[in-house]
């Protein structure tokens, strides 16, 4: 492994509460880790726990083959850019990201400074206070005092949260180009799925303090290994069905295909990155993108519940989907400028939504509200999870 | 129309109670003594001032008291900062117990915590005889400097540190962490961070101790030794035992002045400290060799 932090049954309490339960996790060199959850997931417990500010009562935190479990905040190898910035008020800009230098020598860290001042164009504020600049401006300082003295590690806690919309891609983007010229190992904190999935080159999702699943984006949206993924990352519908012997499912008015590879995603060998719960429960039924070869659930054929879970966007309305289909009633259709979403109620009272993307604008004839509809899609389109 | 209803108490009490005493005052210290009830004449004599800013008498108590109130300050603000550095630091249901316990001496009477002092610091008392007793040699206390010190410093020490715990209790606590963050000891958080950004709450209560303990008459006259003839203590002299008023208003007026000066004072060292660090910081740039940012146009 090119493990560059592990983490290690790392177990973190809040009194008698255990906000992290023995949590075991591998960040690699140069990769920007994303840790996805919902607030009181306990991502950001993680990453306190990493700086040193968390106390940790079990577990061992490795970075580059060293214990820095025990080690105070300030001996740690890794720095910290907080949601909030947390600049020093009464010092300059250049001041600012000058703080971690402390131990080279004045021209050094001078020219340090003047490097990570070009690295993040701020060159023309050096002797600005934080307080005269704007949210981007102050972001931008965190990161290069973060940055400036080459942390093994750099801890990035919701970064983009505090900014409003444009400035929020502008200041991802900016992030990204960083990473590409400095090649610094991050993990980056985040609620948002759509930052985790454009940013990272790995998604550790959280759920209760645990990671329930580790993998690269297109694999935790497209295999997700539990209806939590599936339904946090992006939208899905779930329908409850029965594995058959001759590998469908029976679902409600159908009996749906499932592919019998995946979808050409390359298998990660990284089924030792995955600890969830989840897949403790369901030993025997190991899901898509986590077993060796075998590109479907292993197990999950034989007389059983799973569930079945279909990304909106990948069904159709109409017989143009591929060989699954369903039949239903047409309950309305929500108009978002590039897609049209449509509702359709099965007869069992279930919900199916569909995306379509309107390539050429908005179609004239469309099927009235109340109209008995089809929904086809393609075995591959098929996601099937544990009940 | 309201404003000025709302605002009428507020200047009839400053018209009534600041404006005209201070106006009587300096209408005394320009007038000349007589032998008269009230003991003077009206004039317009700068007699007084001449007397008060001259004479080495008058000079050295206002030198004294200046000394005084200076090491006051200085050490109230040597107890006062980790006081207020550790009960804002306690745990949240700490603090308020522990301003508590830090005010609770005050809602007795001044006077009578005071004699308290004095019963401890006599000779016989239980401070200066144990201490007595351990050297085996009489020692004295009360009626020395020590005892002078020990009064100022009892009684102004919360002045101190009440405006420091609201500084330092309100600083955002995340830099503590940023400081750590980045590699900083916890000497180095305090020297680089919490101490500069609490100079305001360090201004702010030396201000309120050096203030009133120039001024001060009780704590030299009940603690203090015969040589402590600090300013308060030689304008009652002048006051009710001279009969000499200008020269008790002189010696006012000027003590107002030199006090009036001292926040501007203060003002101004903060300032200076300020611009140093800054120059410290320009500098460090200007050493930069191949520096391209210039400072114009930047505020």
């Amino acid at each position: 492994m090119n493990g560059l932090l592990s983490v290690e049954q790392l177990t973190v309490r809040y009194g008698s509460q255990a906000v992290l339960a023995d949590l075991s996790l591998t960040v690699r060199r140069d990769e920007l880790f994303v840790l996805l959850g919902a607030s009181g997931s306990g991502k950001t417990t993680l990453l306190r726990a990493i700086a040193g500010f968390a106390p940790t009562s079990g577990g061992r935190i490795v970075l580059d083959g060293r214990d820095i479990g025990g080690e105070p905040p300030h001996r740690r190898p890794v720095n910290t850019v907080f949601q909030s910035y947390a600049l020093f008020p009464h010092m300059t800009v250049a001041a600012n990201i000058g703080f971690g230098l402390r131990h080279m020598d004045r021209a050094a860290a001078a020219e340090r400074v003047r490097e990570m001042l070009a690295l993040v164009r701020l060159e023309a504020l050096a002797d600005r206070r934080p307080h005269q600049l704007s949210g981007g401006q102050q972001q931008r300082v965190a990161l290069a005092r973060g940055l400036a003295p080459r942390p093994a590690l750099l801890l990035l806690d919701e970064p983009l949260s505090a900014l409003d919309r444009a400035l929020r891609e502008e200041t991802r983007d900016e992030l990204m180009r960083l990473r590409r010229v400095l090649g610094t190992s991050f993990i980056l904190v985040t609620h948002d799925q759509q930052e985790a999935l454009t940013m990272a080159d790995r998604i550790g999702v959280m759920r209760d303090g645990a990671l329930v699943q580790v993998g690269a984006p297109a694999e935790v949206y497209e295999r997700p290994s539990s209806r939590f993924v599936a339904e946090f990352l992006g939208a899905a519908n779930i329908l409850p069905g029965t594995a058959r012997e001759d590998g469908t499912i029976a679902v409600a008015g159908g009996s749906i295909a499932i592919a019998p590879s995946g979808d050409g995603l390359a298998n990660p060998s990284s089924s030792d990155l995955f600890r969830g719960s989840q897949a403790a429960q369901f030993r025997d039924f190991v899901p898509l993108g986590v077993a060796e070869s075998s590109p479907v659930m292993t197990g999950w054929k034989g007389h059983r519940p799973v569930l079945l879970a279909l990304r909106p966007e990948r069904l159709r309305l109409g017989e143009t989907g591929g060989s699954n289909r369903l039949a239903g009633v047409l309950a309305g259709s929500v108009y978002a400028g590039d897609t049209l979403t449509h509702t359709v109620r099965l007869p069992d009272g279930s919900v199916l939504r569909v995306a379509e993307t309107l390539h050429a604008g908005l179609p004239a004839a469309r099927p009235a509200v109340g109209a008995a509809v089809t929904v086809s899609w393609s075995p591959d389109a098929c996601i099937v999870l544990p009940p | 129309m309201n404003r000025t209803l709302v605002l009428a108490p507020v200047w009839v009490w400053l018209a009534v109670l600041l404006a005209a005493p201070l106006a009587i005052v300096l209408a005394i210290s320009l007038a000349e003594t007589a032998d008269a009830v009230p003991p003077f004449a009206l004039g317009f004599s700068l007699e007084s001032f001449r007397t008060v800013l001259t004479d080495p008498y008058y000079r050295d108590a206002l030198l004294l008291s200046l000394r005084v109130a200076v090491v006051s300050t200085l050490l109230c603000l040597l107890l006062g900062y980790p006081m207020a550095l550790g009960i804002a630091r306690a745990p949240e249901r700490w603090r308020d117990p522990l301003m508590l316990a830090l005010m609770l001496p005050f809602w007795t009477g001044f006077l009578m915590r005071l004699n308290a002092w004095i019963g401890l610091l006599a000779d016989d008392g239980w401070i200066a005889g144990g201490l007595s007793w351990l050297a085996g040699e009489p020692i004295r206390l009360l009626y020395t400097d020590a005892a002078l010190y020990l009064g100022m410093v009892y009684t102004y020490l919360p002045f101190m540190v009440l405006p420091l715990y609201a500084n330092l209790s309100r600083l955002d606590p995340l830099l503590q962490e940023a400081a750590a963050d980045l590699g900083a000891p916890p000497w180095v958080r305090f020297v680089r961070v919490t101490l500069p950004l609490s100079l305001p709450g360090v201004a702010a209560g030396s201000v309120l101790v050096f203030v009133p303990a120039v001024g001060e008459y009780v704590i030299p006259e009940l603690l203090g030794g015969p040589g402590a003839q600090l300013v308060g203590r030689v304008l009652w002299g002048e006051f009710f035992a001279n009969r000499d008023w200008p020269m008790a208003s002189a010696l006012a007026v000027v003590l107002l002045v030199l006090l009036l000066l001292v926040p501007f004072g203060g003002r101004w060292a903060v300032g200076l400290l300020k611009s140093g660090a800054a120059r410290r910081q320009r500098n460090q740039a200007a050493s930069r060799p191949s520096c391209g940012h210039n400072d114009a146009g930047l505020p």
